[in-house]
């Protein structure tokens, strides 16, 4: 059985032309994947996230992030959990010292 | 079975052809604006074949299976003789193979370009119904965090006095 492989990389979009606009995105792709098609079995994963946008306009270009809201909100509910987590291990275990006391 | 390889081979090959352009969808105009769907998008598929058993060896003449052995199971299909005074030849019953597979995705819109005559903007899209779980989730683990934290206060105010 192969080791799954993973692959990231960014990927640049094909150029969106809107009137005198032109937006070049950019994608981050992650793949795994494992085994090969002739050879028994294999598996692919494939997730593409956008990443940025370039605008060129006639007064220059700009750089613009496409934040993912949800997924960004997410990560910070589970960080505020494993805090309270935390600091309620850290209390329980200062009651505990001074119950023995 | 080398059919079921070469199919396998082709579905193999899929993930290299899906363009990234997915990802921005197809510009839509509204009123002196023009949007476009930006989305994240997620696949996955899987597949296998196997073989299995290599036919029986026997006797062409007489069907006798004991006069003709199997060779090597790495060559399928390949007889050796016991017996001299018969052909040995092998028949297909008994081998086999399958195979099997399946895939799926998602997409989810996580944003949209607007480009109007007062420039170009990204405008994200939050995912309500999934922060609302996920904030009565974080509710239910913090109450019951501060439930054990306030049990052990009171046991260690109880074991002083």
């Amino acid at each position: 059985m192969q080791i799954p492989v993973q692959k990231i990389r960014v990927v640049a979009g094909t150029p969106i032309v809107v009137g005198e606009r032109r937006l070049l995105p950019s994608v981050l792709v992650t793949t795994v994947e494992g085994g090969k098609a002739g050879e028994g079995g294999f598996f692919r994963f494939v997730k593409a996230r956008p990443v940025s946008l370039v605008v060129q306009e006639p007064e220059g270009a700009r750089w613009l992030e496409i934040p993912n809201v949800t997924a960004n909100t997410l990560s910070q509910m589970a960080a505020a959990g494993a805090a309270i987590a935390l600091v309620s291990v850290l209390l329980m275990g200062l009651f505990h010292l001074m119950r023995k006391r | 079975m080398d059919e079921l390889k070469t199919l396998l081979e082709k579905i193999g090959s899929i993930g290299d052809e899906i363009n990234v352009d997915a990802v921005f969808g197809k510009p839509e105009t509204v009123g002196d604006r023009v949007l476009i769907p930006v989305a994240e998008i997620a696949y996955g598929f899987g597949a296998g074949l196997g073989m299995g058993g290599q036919g029986e060896c026997c006797c062409a003449e007489s069907g006798d299976k004991e006069a003709c052995c199997c060779a090597d199971k790495d060559e399928a299909g390949a007889c050796c003789e016991h017996d001299e005074s018969c052909e040995c030849e092998c028949h297909a019953e008994g081998a086999g193979g399958g195979g099997g597979g399946g895939g799926g995705g998602v997409a989810r819109p996580i944003a949209y370009i607007e480009v109007g005559p007062d420039g170009t903007k990204v405008e994200p899209i939050m995912d309500e119904q999934k922060i609302a779980f996920a904030g009565m989730l974080l509710g239910a683990w913090a109450i019951a965090w501060v439930g054990m934290v306030l049990v052990t206060l009171f046991r260690a105010i109880a074991g002083r006095e």
